[in-house]
């Protein structure tokens, strides 16, 4: 198995990737790493890990990251043959209670790796992870 | 179908980071800690909640150490290993490096357990050292003492 990120072709890029792309500094390199180092051991153990799980109600999965303090990072996937397809990536506050509006935000997020699941199943159009 | 875009890939530029061995090497080492917690406590059929209750912790706590999120002191250590019964073989599993020492120091009964779960080559290439060593000292033993019979025999030839 190997991981790609999807591409999409009226926005003409990666959204994961881009997501990367704007981590800077000494801080985003770590979390680089960490995230790295965890979708290369998902790779590995064909999925089961306790720092992913499985959002049954969307079909995809999601990697859970924390980026500081207080915000967390999710990086939602699913497997496409021999690929663990990166769909969506991004961030939430961390509380100890989400409201409505969090909620509904959230909600949005997993609607458009929805969407991106639907446009790789149409077209397979992805890019290396590396 | 594979497409190529995005020129910059950061994921690729961290790799070129002067600390990307170590940070990458601590970033593995806790999911390694962060896999063996999640097993051991699913074994025990206790919930993140329950597990920190037990050691006077939050839930939270345990689900960022669960996620590889958090380097956990000492101190947590001892109580998580404490409270989910870790043998050696779950901190060989956190820390390969160690898995020599133990294979040193666990009794024979438990070795060869253990080896026939792990195969480990250094240990087999250890005990062929040690028979060959043995081989080669005994036929040296053994051909001095004919020579020195020899010798004997021919400076005492009655």
């Amino acid at each position: 198995m190997k991981a790609v990120y999807f591409f999409h072709p009226v926005q003409k890029r990666c959204p994961v990737k881009k997501f990367f792309n704007e981590f800077t500094g000494e801080k985003g390199v770590r979390v680089l790493i960490d995230i790295r180092a965890k979708i290369l051991r998902l790779l590995e153990c064909n999925g089961l890990t306790s720092f992913s799980k499985p959002l049954r109600a969307y079909g995809f999965w999601e990697i859970k990251q924390r980026k500081t303090s207080s915000i967390l990072i999710r990086i939602l996937y699913f497997r496409s043959g021999n690929l663990m397809v990166l769909l969506h990536a991004f961030e939430k506050p961390d509380k100890k209670k989400y409201n409505s509006k969090d909620m509904r935000e959230v909600e949005r997020e997993y609607k458009i790796a929805e969407q991106n699941r639907l446009i790789f199943n149409k077209n397979k159009l992805y890019e290396d992870f590396e | 179908m594979k497409t190529l875009n995005e020129k910059f890939d950061a994921m690729a530029e961290v790799k070129k980071h002067k600390n990307f061995k170590r940070f990458l090497r601590s970033a593995n080492l806790r999911l390694r800690l962060a896999e063996e917690i999640y097993l051991a406590r699913e074994t025990k059929g206790l919930s993140q909640q329950e597990l920190a209750k037990k050691i006077s912790s939050t839930q939270k706590v345990i689900s960022n150490i669960e996620n590889g999120d958090v380097n956990i002191g000492i101190d947590m250590l001892d109580r998580l290993s404490e409270e989910l019964e870790f043998t050696a073989n779950n901190f060989v599993t956190i820390f390969p490096h160690l898995e020599k020492g133990v294979i040193e120091t666990i009794p024979e009964s438990e070795q060869v357990e253990y080896s026939f779960s792990f195969p480990r080559t250094e240990n087999i290439f250890c005990n062929i050292f040690s028979e060959v060593s043995t081989a080669i000292k005994n036929s040296l033993t053994f051909s001095s003492s004919i020579s020195k019979n020899h010798e004997t025999q021919l400076v005492n030839p009655m």
